[in-house]
């Protein structure tokens, strides 16, 4: 009974899969890290020294992190609204937290409207400070439909960035485990740590081994990572982008592309 | 057979036929004809009543700000005093890409959010849609982009008394098929918490007017012989629109959706 109940499984999987698969189509795209510290501090926080690298590198997505939302510290700047209209993107802002009268937070820069966005806040005991994840859903040109999330993980233990993880996992795949998604951003994590480990369980991470990212003046270890799913991505270029006067990460840039089959 | 016996089996059959499920279609995903919803109080609750704006010429015209000048449109949200709009929607602020979008710039002027609603493909340099500023961070926005059918908002906390999030959305409704569409995607949040402000073509107004109150939902639409396109207002049962006002800031003209939640 139980082998007869396994093979007639066996069928309709094999009957279901290419109607599951209608859905993805490939995807080929530019996405970069940007990883501001602070709200743009070492540059006064100005936005047109990040805006010109993003419109230099002419990307289809960027992830950041540390952005301020109308701080003391920032000058009451409405920071990644002065990046859109600069580089000509539209902006999803995912506050962690209010701080200094304003908000502290992750977002999105995307090239092309997104139609569906959502965030999810970490919030443990033992955590400094909460911090969101975000994500879009984008068209794109092509008519692929992809999802595109920026990430800050919990840095103080291995065990809270493990739990933030699964946290972000349980929230992206609550409703849509089918659309191709990328995971950007920072993990506060180095490669072989359990966090990174436990990560690729679920993801797959683009390019390993290709760089460290922090300090940005000499890095010797890598925290930014960019993150696929399902696992059929692949990448034409990598690269590590030191710039020590804007933040003391290295921005990260990937061309990819997404094999539908 | 007697005839007192035929015509017992003649009751029983004509019974029978009576009893029958005639009068329901015989497909059942066809609209029902008989919109389902309870009826307001004719008397407004002022406290529960919010406003959208939404700046049309509900013409085929091409982008919006090609001609206008988008400091006018952030000059008339920052004049507003009193009870102010939940959002500005600007109908065709058609998006370049890679360009400086208006609705970005309008609300980096007045301390809003921006938000673009595309209504076609990306697949031109020009993504022709809605853009949306509002005062509201938001963190959820929703919608769908499928076989050529848009359609997306951004959720709000409302202001009003009876305090609810609504997803305040947009869409370009070319006809029936993609308002179908549209209602098979997002039937649960339509229902209850997701409403349409946005445009129908003339000629297919009617039938999408129609097909939206078959499925229980509120409608109410302004557009005349002049124009190509009508403003549609689609709107779970709980809503009701009180009044559409039309009005002009300087070559930018608007119109005033006073919408009540009155259940």
């Amino acid at each position: 009974m139980r082998t007869i109940g396994k093979k007639l499984w066996l069928a309709a999987l094999f009957c279901i899969a290419p109607l599951l698969k209608m859905g993805a189509q490939d995807i080929s795209i530019r996405v970069m890290s940007m990883n501001i510290k602070e709200g743009a501090s070492y540059a006064d926080n100005e936005s047109e020294p990040y805006a010109q690298i993003i419109k230099d590198y002419d990307p289809d997505f960027v992830c950041l992190q540390e952005v301020d939302y109308k701080t003391i510290r920032n000058g009451g700047r409405d920071w990644l609204n002065e990046v859109a209209i600069k580089s000509g993107m539209f902006p999803y802002y995912c506050k962690s937290f209010t701080y200094q009268g304003g908000g502290f937070g992750t977002a999105i820069l995307s090239k092309y409207p997104f139609f569906k966005a959502q965030k999810t806040i970490f919030s443990a005991s033992g955590t400094r400070e909460d911090r969101a994840s975000g994500w879009v859903y984008v068209e794109l040109p092509s008519g692929a439909i992809v999802r595109v999330a920026t990430t800050h993980l919990s840095l103080e233990t291995a065990d809270l960035t493990t739990k933030h993880i699964a946290s972000v996992n349980s929230a992206i795949f609550a409703e849509d485990t089918t659309t191709p998604t990328l995971l950007i951003g920072d993990f506060n994590a180095t490669p072989d740590s359990d966090p990174i480990k436990y990560a690729k369980i679920k993801w797959q991470e683009i390019a390993p081994g290709s760089g460290n990212t922090i300090p940005s003046s000499g890095p010797n270890r890598q925290l930014d990572y960019v993150m696929g799913f399902p696992k059929q991505w692949s990448w034409t270029r990598y690269e590590i982008l030191p710039y020590p006067e804007l933040s003391d990460h290295c921005f990260v840039l990937a061309d990819l592309v997404f094999n539908a089959n | 057979m007697t005839p007192y016996k035929y015509f017992i089996h003649l009751s029983i059959l004509l019974c029978l036929a009576s009893c029958s499920p005639s009068d329901k279609p015989a497909d059942s995903n066809k609209p029902d004809p008989q919109p389902e919803y309870p009826t307001p109080p004719e008397q407004t609750k002022e406290a529960n009543v919010f406003i959208i704006d939404f700046f049309s010429t509900l013409e085929d015209e091409g982008n919006f700000f090609i001609s206008r000048d988008a400091g006018v449109a952030a000059d008339y949200i920052k004049a507003q005093s009193g009870k102010r709009s939940i959002v500005y929607m600007f109908d065709r602020a058609d998006y370049q890409i890679s360009e400086e979008q208006a609705a970005t710039k309008i609300a980096y002027q007045v301390s809003a959010f921006p938000y673009f609603a595309q209504s076609a493909a990306a697949k031109a340099e020009t993504i022709p849609g809605t853009a949306m500023v509002t005062r509201y961070p938001i963190s959820d926005y929703d919608g769908i982009a499928k076989e050529g059918t848009y359609l997306s908002g951004c959720t709000i906390q409302l202001p009003i008394t009876l305090t609810d999030k609504l997803c305040v959305a947009t869409s370009y409704i070319p006809d029936e098929k993609a308002a179908e569409r549209i209602f098979l995607e997002k039937k649960v949040r339509l229902l209850s918490d997701m409403m349409i402000v946005g445009t129908v073509p003339a000629e297919s107004a009617g039938a999408v007017q129609e097909y939206f109150e078959s499925m229980s939902l509120r409608v109410h639409r302004l557009g005349s012989s002049q124009t190509v396109k009508d403003l549609i207002v689609v709107l779970p049962a709980s809503y009701v629109c009180r009044n559409i006002e039309s009005g002009k800031k300087v070559n930018l003209p608007y119109y005033r959706i006073y919408i009540e939640k009155w259940m």
